[in-house]
């Protein structure tokens, strides 16, 4: 998992397989690594090869923890398999869209 | 999980791998309903799942690239067809031996790993890459959402998937992508609420639900069956959202809905026993129906009428138990005939023939131990009647027989014995050929003055073969002596019907179980013999007329009918003389009657069957032994052989008596 600092926001990056397999060992990194982020955060998830329903719900966490702290986790260039699940499922790549959505 | 574990893990998964295998069969034969993709589905899902619990990576990698294609064809995005089947059926194979490699305590065989690599290459490249997976699921379920169908009703389904799911090795989001194929999802919410904090997360746990609108033709039972395997690992609710749909309705739906899955928990409830407490349990219920004979003469003797009474209930109530234990044994015959499916389809192809296998009375109950024992035999029969008994597909052209040939397997109950044939549409036997066998071999001398029966009855003969072709299946001399051997070891017989030119049948006879019968006691002399109750068809006296110890007449007229007799005083050499009255026990047997002369007619009594020891195991006429109420020994009569041996009147002098007085 790389970690680049960018201005306005900071980025994360999760690749490989998220599924229950990684599950356990990604949530402890990745909840780690978003709660040491003060601002904004965009999780990019260009190079993730397969997501089922646990890595569905480590991102749902990921963003929960950073909403706690009245920010916003925007999902970055998801990766095909990312994409249909996040369609299927309806959730937002980010904000801006569930608020236009409602 | 423990070690302990893994032999229930062993054989459940031999258990599913067969029903995997006989719905790929069907698949193959181009049958394949939804039904039998779930049912292979279903397999390969579970033993992936039970592997993954034991750390079998190797099974779990395997079964995994099959489960995912049978996904696939779950979600309608590939077609099932009869090189997809056949594939998969090598992939079935495949993960039975990796599942006997774990059995014998070596999972990591390289051979089978280097195979495994080459069967999922081969499946990849009939299936296509699992990269490609969502991409296809999701436009075929577009394409059948804008197909034309029936008007679509709109369907609210609400499901929470609890918690355990995602370690039960589901993924919730396959189910809601197999939803997608059975109608159009016009709106979707994730129901988030039960996520916890971020401190009591558990990543493996599952927290999700969902609500969707669905619109779809489907019945409310196919939408639900899309959840069929969660069942148990979920909260569903799926109700119409018609807008004439009351409140009550739904209510009501949802109180069946509860009902149904019970009734479906309940039915899945089984128990898994090992085969030696039940035969123990058994073993225990035959000495208490010895005992419970034991004290209801006794207490006949003492006379008090009260005693009288109870032991009669208890007698009643051993009797009910006895009858519940033994059903315990009684398993269906079906999966040992559908076995025989992938043996038929496999020799077939080897040898060029096109056969189909027929399966009648799969739902025959018989014992356990029966079924095992008889599985050598009838395997041995339906590999001769592919091998030498259906005619190649040309012969059969020039005969005017439909090219495919027909193996067929029935099983059925008949007079207190359960019999299971063989049969199949082939050439037949030709009784030319085995009576000049038999001469040539010294079987017999001069062959014309036997009834086909018993010319067939000679290829049961120790080193008797008629195959002029001789493959690497059968028909070397040895087979059918031994079919007969194992047969007669269960107390059973076999027999064989043929017409040459339209096929041969084989009929085996076994008795229901092998551990206590109903019998029919009776005394000759000082000793006792029990017939077999649901053999004997009435008693009546034997007429003055036919007293005469060694008259000719051995029959008798029976209310207009022929009936032959036989005296077990004769037969057995028991030194007494005839009592004043004797009785003839009319017994019917495999569509034969028959008298048997007896002095005393003792009554109704359940026997245990002692089987007799190896000594005495060549004794004809005599099945086994049991022991009465009183102590004394009494002989089961072997009624088949019995009658055997006196409608042969030829050696009926011989073997008993010599047996007996040796």
């Amino acid at each position: 998992m790389d970690q680049d600092q960018k201005l306005s926001m900071s980025e994360l990056r999760v690749d490989g397989e998220l599924t229950i397999y990684r599950a356990t060992e990604v949530a402890q990194t990745l909840f780690d690594a978003v709660r040491a982020q003060t601002g904004d955060v965009g999780l990019d998830m260009s190079d993730v090869t397969e997501f089922d329903t646990a890595g569905l719900q480590l991102v749902l966490m990921a963003r929960r923890i950073v909403e706690a702290n009245g920010h916003r986790l925007d999902v970055v260039q998801p990766s095909e398999c990312v994409a249909e699940v996040l369609e299927l499922c309806n959730v937002a790549l980010n904000n801006n869209e569930v608020q236009a959505a409602s | 999980m423990t070690d302990a574990a893994l032999p229930t893990f062993i054989a459940e998964s031999r258990e599913l791998l067969r029903e995997m295998e006989a719905a790929l069969l069907e698949c193959e034969q181009g049958e394949s309903g939804a039904e039998a993709v779930n049912s292979i589905f279903r397999a390969a899902h579970t033993i992936k799942g039970s592997s993954g619990l034991f750390g079998l990576d190797g099974i779990v990698a395997f079964t995994h690239v099959v489960e995912s294609v049978l996904d696939r064809v779950r979600a309608n995005s590939l077609q099932m067809d009869r090189t997809l089947a056949a594939i998969l059926l090598e992939c079935r194979d495949h993960i039975e031996h990796l599942v006997d490699a774990v059995a014998d305590g070596k999972p990591d065989d390289v051979q089978l790993a280097t195979k495994g690599e080459s069967l999922l290459q081969k499946l990849s490249a009939r299936a296509g890459g699992p990269a490609t997976t969502h991409a296809t699921a999701t436009a075929s379920a577009s394409a059948s959402a804008s197909a034309p169908v029936a008007p679509a009703a709109g369907w609210q389904i609400t499901v929470q998937f609890h918690t355990e799911v995602l370690r039960n090795g589901m993924d919730p989001l396959s189910f809601i992508r197999y939803l997608s194929t059975l109608g159009e999802i016009v709106e979707l919410t994730l129901l988030t609420e039960r996520l916890p904090a971020a401190e009591e997360f558990d990543a493996e746990a599952c927290y999700l639900g969902f609500e969707i609108e669905l619109a779809s033709s489907e019945t409310q039972q196919r939408i639900e069956g899309a959840f069929e395997f969660v069942r148990d690992d979920c909260t569903l609710q799926v109700r119409p959202k018609a807008p004439v749909a009351s409140e009550s309705v739904a209510e009501k739906r949802e109180a069946s809905d509860a009902k149904e899955t019970k009734a479906a928990k309940n039915s899945d409830r089984s128990l898994r026993v090992d085969g030696d407490k039940l035969d123990a349990l058994i073993d225990l219920i035959g000495e208490l129906v010895t005992a419970g004979a034991t004290t209801t003469i006794t207490a006949r003797k003492a006379g008090l009428s009260e005693l009288n009474e109870s032991t009669l209930r208890l007698a009643r109530l051993v009797e009910e138990v006895r009858d519940q234990a033994l059903k315990l044994r009684m398993v269906q015959i079906g999966p040992t005939f559908s076995r025989f499916q992938r043996i038929v389809r496999d020799v077939a192809r080897e040898i060029g023939k096109e056969i189909r296998l027929e399966i009648g009375g799969a739902e025959t109950e018989l014992d356990k131990t029966l079924i095992e024992s008889i599985t050598d035999p009838l395997t041995h029969l339906v590999r001769n009647a592919i091998d030498h008994g259906i005619e190649t597909a040309e012969v059969r052209r020039n005969r005017g027989k439909n090219v495919e040939g027909v193996v067929r397997l029935d099983a059925y109950h008949d007079s207190g014995s359960v019999v299971i044939e063989v049969a199949d549409d082939g050439g037949g036997l030709k009784r030319e050929r085995i009576i000049a066998k038999a001469m040539e071999r010294g079987l017999i001398t001069d062959g014309s003055s036997l009834t086909d029966g018993e010319a067939f009855a000679l290829i049961f003969e120790p080193g008797f073969s008629t195959a002029e072709q001789v493959t690497n299946l059968s028909g070397r001399g040895v087979g059918m002596d031994v079919v007969k051997r194992n047969v007669n070891a269960l107390r059973g017989t076999v027999e064989l019907d043929s017409k040459e030119g339209q096929g041969t049948t084989v009929r085996i006879r076994l008795p229901l179980t092998l551990a206590i019968i109903d019998g029919f006691l009776v005394g000759v002399g000082g000793s006792s013999f029990v017939i077999p109750l649901e053999l004997v068809e009435e008693c009546v006296e034997l007429g003055d007329e036919h007293r005469a110890a060694d008259g000719d007449q051995r029959y008798i007229n029976l209310r207009g009918q022929v009936l032959p007799f036989v005296r077990l005083r004769e037969m057995f050499s028991i030194r007494s003389s005839a009592s004043r009255r004797e009785s003839i026990v009319v017994i019917r047997s495999g569509g034969k009657r028959i008298g048997i002369v007896v002095d005393d007619l003792l009554g109704e009594m359940q026997a245990v069957i002692k089987p007799l020891s190896r000594l005495f195991s060549r004794i004809r006429g005599i099945g086994g032994s049991t022991i009465l109420g009183t102590g004394q020994l009494a002989l089961i009569l072997d009624v088949p052989s019995l009658l055997d041996l006196c409608l042969n009147t030829r050696q009926v002098q011989v073997a008993p008596r010599r047996a007996l007085t040796d």
